[in-house]
């Protein structure tokens, strides 16, 4: 070969390279990107991610079954081969970053209730009139007293950033109860974090204040197992502090009997029970951590498989809502302040 | 015996030195221009499902 015909091919070789390499980027990249719009970022006076402030429309789109605890690790992209179970929603925030209309200016004798918490609290995978803050505002209503709940609900978030926002956005919102709204992240020593958290906003806000759990799916059983005991302790600890502590997983475990899907655990074993014929889809012996492999598979074969008030194993859908709104909406009522005469 | 098409070696070398440079001239501004316009992925989106 002649030397400039092997200089010409080494020329072309390195900006072959450098295109390969580049379009290989760009593929994997465009291949992640989510079909989600981003909706958190750091807000400095919290000091942790919170909602974006006037979120128009955002559109997410989440799993919409039980999912592998890597899976959401990677954000659900086109063409997904394993997420084919995926439900949308919208997320319109105010300036305030909440999951409400604009505030605007409070109106005599209608209290405002703070709803405070994570991903449960906003709503997740349903639309905001489906959440519950605006299905307490209409179970409130039903029962003739008329109020405004702000969803303050943000995914994943932390208590001592809850706290934050108590002592700086909070107490700017003129809010007359704070319902609490999460539940103790599982390790030692977070029941007392929760509880010194709790103690920090409502000192912020100088309001009373429940504590409201989630409901659990059958479908998490790590959080089935513990849940018991840290309803115990939480008591144990709230108990100090006049914080009206509510657990809706009763409620909702109650609501799911003879309903669609469930997961037993007993004696190592486990099963995957259809309620209403009694059919076992799936049994074998259950792993240390999560679910089995074959769980997730049957969910995403099956479409036939749901778990009644639950669709990813653990995010509540609108029924379950709507349950939980109309049982705590008379347990608010004496905690709101006395309405005025004749109004 | 040297082929009369041959180039000199100094003058191979300006040859070789010309295109090795242009090539890779070229592949820094593939690499800086694909880089700079590289398609976000909000990572952010690792904390969505994690309550």
């Amino acid at each position: 070969m002649a030397p400039q015909r092997a200089i010409q091919l080494l020329a072309a070789g390195i900006v072959l390279l450098a295109l390969l390499g580049m379009g290989g980027l760009w593929y994997q990249r465009l291949a992640l990107r989510p079909h989600s719009d981003p909706v958190t970022a750091v807000y400095p006076p919290v000091g942790d991610l919170w909602l974006l402030p006037n979120l128009e429309g955002a559109r997410l789109m989440v799993p919409d079954r039980p999912s592998r605890p890597q899976e959401p690790m990677l954000p659900i992209h086109a063409g997904d081969p394993v997420m084919k179970r995926i439900r949308s929603f919208s997320l319109s925030t105010n300036a305030w970053r909440l999951r409400n209309p604009p505030l605007l200016a409070k109106e005599p004798g209608r209290p405002r209730i703070l709803v405070l918490g994570d991903s449960i609290a906003l709503g997740w995978g349903v639309e905001a009139e489906e959440a519950l803050p605006a299905q307490l505002a209409e179970a409130l209503d039903a029962l003739g007293r008329p109020v405004e709940v702000l969803n303050g609900g943000v995914p994943a978030i932390d208590t001592a950033a809850m706290a934050s926002f108590c002592r700086t956005d909070g107490r700017k919102l003129g809010v007359d109860l704070l319902i609490w709204n999460r539940r103790p992240a599982p390790n030692q020593g977070m029941i007392e974090r929760y509880g010194e958290h709790l103690r920090l906003c409502t000192e912020a806000l100088r309001v009373p204040a429940i504590a409201l759990l989630h409901p659990l799916s059958t479908f998490d059983p790590k959080a089935q197992r513990g849940h018991a005991d840290e309803v115990a302790q939480l008591r144990g600890r709230l108990a100090h502090d006049k914080v009206l502590l509510l657990d809706a997983a009763p409620l909702i475990a109650e609501a799911q009997q003879g309903r669609g899907e469930v997961y037993v655990e007993e004696e190592g074993a486990y099963r995957v029970i259809d309620q209403e014929s009694g059919e076992v889809w799936l049994s074998g012996e259950a792993p240390r951590e999560g679910l089995a492999d074959e769980v997730y598979t049957l969910f995403e074969e099956e479409s036939a498989v749901e778990e009644a008030l639950f669709f990813d194993g653990a995010h509540p859908n609108a029924e379950a809502f709507e349950r939980i709104a109309a049982w705590l909406a008379p347990q608010v009522l004496p905690l709101l302040p006395a309405e005025h005469p004749g109004g | 015996m040297k082929s009369p098409n041959s180039p000199a070696p100094a003058s191979l070398a300006r040859y070789a030195a010309r295109w090795i440079g242009s090539a890779l001239l070229l592949a820094l501004i593939i690499v800086g221009l694909g880089t700079f316009f590289l398609p976000e992925v909000d990572l952010l989106a690792l904390r969505y499902a994690v309550w």
